[in-house]
């Protein structure tokens, strides 16, 4: 065996490690949803971006927020209001003079430049300032006045938003919505969730989680889970997920011709794709399983398809239409 | 990288022996339907076409065969490398293991090397053996179509027993078997014409006179017309008898004479087909082109010419028989053949022929009956 594949077999031992640890510090703060945990563990070390939704109170910035505090990681929150700017976001020029009484005009970096950023209710936000996440989101950089600036990695957005209070808000366009790695959809606790999180809440002591590891140890790990082999039916597989999510394909299950305006993108691929690497190497796997695949499937396909005025009125929602892909998907 | 390319060679090799008994296991689970419809369509096909037992069981042998065949290689087409990884895969829980090891090998980069060494570690674990045999599916409506096909081959063969309650003497050879019911379908082109062929049946009866062994009086008579459609099912009198047969039996053409060149009223080659066809066209009528068909009255000189070739009964041979005979194109004349000869040669034609079992041994005791050494 080559020095390579023991510095793989390392490498995946640290991701292993390194997941466990994470999950088991958010988990001190955030108590339940074991599988949200996974969820957004699993879009951060894919360098993703997560959507959360879920009604006030579930402790959806405090999620992301417990993550970042376990990363030795810049962290960012943004608030999203109807009055916020996109230079708000992306930064702006500002007039600044110097050491020597020159005054010039330089960059003043925004939050979206931070490794982890926390877009708090991004429906609230206009639908222009919700547009200057895009450029950052799927570029990984940012042009004011011309000026193209990298973000450095690693960089991961998390947004949150709230199903139920519509009024104000600004729903997230189609194309924006793509951009997410996964769409991720926090529950109400159930009651023993609810009494543990009285308990650490109400009482003397507050819990504290402690940092992991850096930015160096995420872009590693992000590499290795980049060299994870698919076989090509297992590819083949994921990709028929995604095409069965659109009506007019041959693919397309009864659920999807009767409920869907519009299916999954090509960026759906990518993220079941890449997820179901991470997952393979959380398996013990250097190759990804179907498993793998039916496991991330509808967190990357539920707010990727678009339903049509039946399925609105029928109430069918976007994840039980891509749990009907998966389950109408043939075996290999 | 030499490290990563050597167990790859391991995984085919197993996997080499994974896919022998993947190509067994659907060898075996694909055999039963296929030898079921090919035994069945054999059997359809004897009974239809009323071969003789021989045949019969030639023909159910080489569906068989041909059923087998088919199983191997549909069992061969189905079990390719790729598809033996997937099966094993799924048969062991190997979570695509093989098939992205298959991939891999020979990939020179670490994880390939990760991927395929995992997955002969897993295959390590496995023996072929333990990939178990299973039963077809279908199984019940496999053995139901079999049954069903031996069950209408067996069922549909009781009406020609009828024909061997026949006296021996009641007809000569062609008599009662050429417009036996069966063969009346079979050669019949339309109802009119199966109907001429019952009516053959009856004719053909009525016109028999003769007893099996009174060989003289029996072939010679222009009344013995059926005796002309059986034999002309024997070697060496198709074209000829079966054209004398074609013109329908009229019993108007005079005896001895040599009718082979001289009318073929409506084809001659649909006579000679006729006369192929089987008994049933003693009336002429199984191609629906000799009108009026009835008993199947033949020539005398065909009679000659069919059974001399057949065996040398007559001890004479015309022109036209020797011609389109198997026999006589074997060489020598029939009457410079010793008895022993006529009769193995006699043996020898009436085996090449496709005549129901009945009427072989119909034949065949009729020429037991005359041959020299058995006249009483």
């Amino acid at each position: 065996m080559s020095l390579a594949a023991t510095d793989i077999e390392a490498r995946a031992v640290l991701f292993r490690t390194c997941f466990g640890q994470l999950k088991t510090e958010i988990g001190r703060v955030f108590v339940g949803q074991p599988s949200v945990v996974e969820q957004l563990l699993l879009c951060f070390f894919c360098q993703g971006h997560a959507l959360l939704e879920g009604p006030p109170g579930l402790g959806k910035t405090l999620l992301v927020r417990t993550l970042s505090d376990a990363l030795d990681l810049q962290f960012a929150r943004v608030q999203c209001t109807p009055d916020l700017m996109p230079a708000d976001i992306t930064g702006t020029q500002l007039l600044v003079e110097g050491h020597d009484g020159i005054r010039s005009f330089e960059f003043q970096r925004g939050p979206i430049f931070a490794n982890v950023v926390l877009a708090d209710e991004i429906n609230r936000a206009t639908p222009r300032t919700q547009a200057a996440f895009l450029e950052a989101m799927q570029e990984r950089r940012v042009t004011v006045f011309g000026a193209t600036h990298r973000i450095d990695e690693p960089f991961s957005v998390f947004a949150t938003q709230n199903p139920i209070e519509m009024e104000g808000t600004y729903p997230l366009p189609e194309a924006q919505l793509d951009r997410f790695f996964f769409k991720i959809r926090i529950q109400v606790p159930d009651i023993d969730d609810l009494a543990e999180i009285m308990v650490r809440t109400t009482g003397e002591q507050s819990v504290r989680v402690s940092t992991q590891f850096g930015a160096d140890t995420v872009l590693s790990l992000f590499s290795l889970i980049k060299q994870v082999k698919i076989a090509d039916s297992v590819l083949r597989h994921a990709l028929h997920l995604v095409r069965a999510t659109h009506p007019e394909s041959p693919e397309a299950p009864p659920i999807v011709k009767k409920f869907v305006r519009y299916g999954a993108s090509p960026r759906a691929a990518q993220s079941i794709v890449l997820a179901s690497k991470a997952t393979a190497l959380l398996a013990g796997r250097y190759h990804v399983a179907t498993e793998d695949v039916a496991s991330v499937a509808v967190a990357a396909l539920n707010h990727r398809i678009i339903r049509n005025f039946t399925a609105e009125m029928e109430r069918v929602t976007p994840e039980e239409i891509a749990r009907g892909v998966l389950a109408s998907a043939p075996a290999l | 990288m030499s490290d990563s390319r050597r167990p790859a060679v391991s995984v085919v090799a197993v996997l080499g022996r994974f896919q022998r008994r993947l190509r067994l296991v659907a060898f075996v689970k694909t055999l039963p339907l296929s030898v079921a419809v090919a035994a069945a369509g054999a059997l359809a096909v004897a009974r239809i076409a009323g071969l003789p037992p021989t045949v019969t069981a030639i023909a159910l042998l080489v569906g068989v065969l041909a059923a087998t065949l088919a199983s191997a290689a549909i069992a061969r087409r189905h079990t390719g490398l790729g598809r033996t990884a997937a099966a094993v895969d799924r048969r062991f829980g190997l979570s695509n293991r093989i098939a992205t090891a298959l991939e891999c090998r020979g990939h020179d980069d670490a994880m390939s090397a990760l991927v395929v060494a995992d997955a002969e570690a897993a295959l390590c674990l496995r023996r072929p053996q333990d990939v178990p045999f299973e039963a077809p599916r279908h199984l019940v409506w496999i053995a139901t179509l079999f049954a069903a096909a031996v069950a209408a081959f067996v069922l549909v063969g009781e009406p020609s027993t009828a024909r061997e309650q026949l006296a021996p003497s009641e007809g000569v050879l062609g008599g009662s078997a050429s417009a036996s019911p069966a063969n009346a379908k079979r050669t019949a082109a339309s109802p009119a014409a199966a109907a001429s062929a019952s009516d053959a049946n009856d004719t053909a009866r009525r016109s028999m006179p003769a007893a099996p062994n009174d060989r003289g009086q029996r072939v010679e008579s222009p009344q013995a017309a059926s005796t002309n459609e059986t034999a002309d099912r024997l070697p060496g009198a198709s074209s000829d008898t079966s054209s004398a047969s074609e013109r329908g039996g009229e019993s108007r053409n005079p005896p001895g004479a040599n009718t082979t060149q001289t009318t073929r009223p409506n084809g001659a080659n649909s006579a000679r087909q006729g006369g192929r066809d089987g008994a049933a066209s003693a009336d002429g009528s199984s191609r629906s082109q000799a009108p009026a068909g009835r008993g199947g009255a033949g020539t005398s000189s065909d009679v000659r010419a069919t059974t001399d070739a057949a065996g040398g009964v007559r001890g004479t041979s015309t022109p036209d028989a020797r011609a389109s005979g198997d026999t006589l194109r074997a060489g020598a004349r029939a009457s410079d053949l010793t008895p022993a000869a006529r009769w193995d040669r006699a043996e020898s034609a009436l085996a090449r022929e496709h005549l129901p079992f009945e009427m072989r041994k119909y034949v065949r005791d009729y020429l037991v009956a005359i041959r020299t050494g058995s006249r009483p």
